[in-house]
């Protein structure tokens, strides 16, 4: 065998003109769709450093806003938004450890909308007629989280008291929950219903109250709790005034320690 | 078709028309048959247009093409199929029994020697060239042209007497 014989064999073994021609017109389409795919890759490829930027500055911007303004912003009874990180939710504190806490009480849910916290006037005219017995559904923990805002401040007494498993006094005084402040020109136990606080623009303000000698709560005034500074002011409703001062003459009920009872968490500020 | 969808047309022509011998004569000594062959020759230069390779020359061209038809070859017939139910060879009608002969003793040898035999005697690459093309050392390439030859001599003797 020599090459001539074999390159003359295998020259007469060809593809038909039929198969090139399909074979030509299935080549150039598979051309154009490459074509086509390198040209969408390619803008693609061309878009990334945009689209990397876009993510990058809306990452900047989502980071920036919670450096600026980490607080929760919560809806109040007005309905506009309003920087005070006021959150409610169950009572935890001291409650937990409680060997009276009802099975009610625990299954509360845990968190209460804010819009549930009842007005100022609510609030005092609930406060003024309520007794140990009080029927509210609502029990919760008010935790203020602004600056320098005492945290953790409380409550509400009103399952355990609805129970009578428990005093006003042993609620409002249960050891580590509780935060005392002193007054100036206050005598006598007073204490800030915190379940009833009400938020307004720059402070939450709780009734007053102290306790008769039948162990009833009896609204002297408001307390407010400044959301910017944390500063805690007690103030006399007017009619409360002389009411509280007829009722501190006539019965001497509160307690002459001079200390001003507020429900915290027990790390004071 | 505007003029540069036109020059790609052409372009592809001109390579098909260029190689499409070489390729098909190269899967066809591979695969031992013809519809296997076209299906090599379409994968061969579907395979050229996506990876789009950059030559030094026309050799270099030319060795990529069969290297490519080669591998594709050792894909088609390493399949699972075909190891199973084999190779199907072809028998191509030629108008002289020398031919006749010839072709169908070439197709009765080894894979290894069939496409080394085909290589030096239809396409004229020397040992040194086929060795680049298979990746195989020049001494291999020889031993195996060698061990073909002899083997196709006495399959013609054999088909002589």
């Amino acid at each position: 065998m020599n090459k001539n014989s074999y390159r003359k064999t295998f020259e007469k073994i060809n593809l038909s003109k039929e198969y090139l021609e399909d074979l030509k017109r299935t080549l150039y389409q598979a051309q154009e769709e490459q074509k086509e795919q390198e040209k969408s890759s390619r803008s693609r490829r061309k878009a990334w450093p945009f689209a990397a930027l876009a993510s990058c500055a809306a990452l900047a911007v989502c980071l920036l806003a919670l450096a600026v303004a980490p607080e929760v912003w919560i809806s109040d009874e007005s309905g506009g938004n309003d920087q005070g990180t006021l959150q409610i939710t169950a009572m935890k504190a001291g409650r937990a450890e409680s060997e009276n806490v009802s099975p009610e009480a625990e299954n509360m849910p845990p968190e209460v909308e804010a819009e549930n916290v009842p007005s100022e006037n609510e609030a005092a005219g609930e406060a003024e007629g309520q007794e140990a017995g009080r029927t509210k559904s609502d029990e919760t923990v008010i935790m203020g989280e602004g600056e320098g805002l005492p945290q953790g401040v409380i409550m509400d007494n009103t399952a355990l008291s609805e129970q009578g498993e428990r005093t006003w006094e042993e609620i409002l005084t249960d050891g580590e929950s509780v935060w005392q402040q002193e007054f100036a020109g206050m005598d006598g136990k007073v204490y800030a219903l915190t379940d009833q606080a009400v938020k307004e623009e720059n402070r939450i303000s709780c009734p007053a109250v102290s306790l008769t000698e039948e162990g009833n709560p009896l609204v002297l005034g408001s307390i407010y709790i400044d959301i910017q500074g944390g500063e805690i002011t007690f103030e006399w409703t007017e009619e409360k005034e002389t009411a509280a001062a007829a009722e501190k003459t006539e019965e001497e009920t509160a307690a002459d320690s001079g200390e001003w009872i507020c429900i915290y968490d027990g790390t004071n500020s | 078709m505007d003029n540069r969808a036109e020059a790609s047309a052409r372009d592809i022509s001109l390579l098909v028309d260029r190689y499409q011998d070489t390729v098909f004569k190269v899967a066809l000594t591979h695969c031992r048959n013809r519809a296997d062959a076209e299906d090599i020759v379409q994968e061969v230069f579907l395979s050229y247009i996506k990876a789009k390779p950059q030559f030094a020359d026309e050799n270099h061209e030319k060795a990529w093409f069969i290297r490519v038809a080669i591998n594709q070859c050792k894909n088609l017939t390493g399949s699972f199929w075909k190891r199973r139910v084999g190779g199907f060879t072809e028998d191509i009608p030629f108008e002289q029994k020398e031919e006749q002969d010839l072709f169908s003793a070439v197709m009765g040898l080894p894979e290894k020697y069939r496409t080394v035999i085909h290589l030096f005697y239809y396409e004229g690459y020397s040992v040194k060239e086929i060795g680049q093309i298979l990746k195989c050392s020049e001494t291999a390439i020889t031993t195996r042209l060698n061990r073909g030859r002899k083997k196709l001599k006495e399959i013609l003797k054999e088909d002589e007497s």
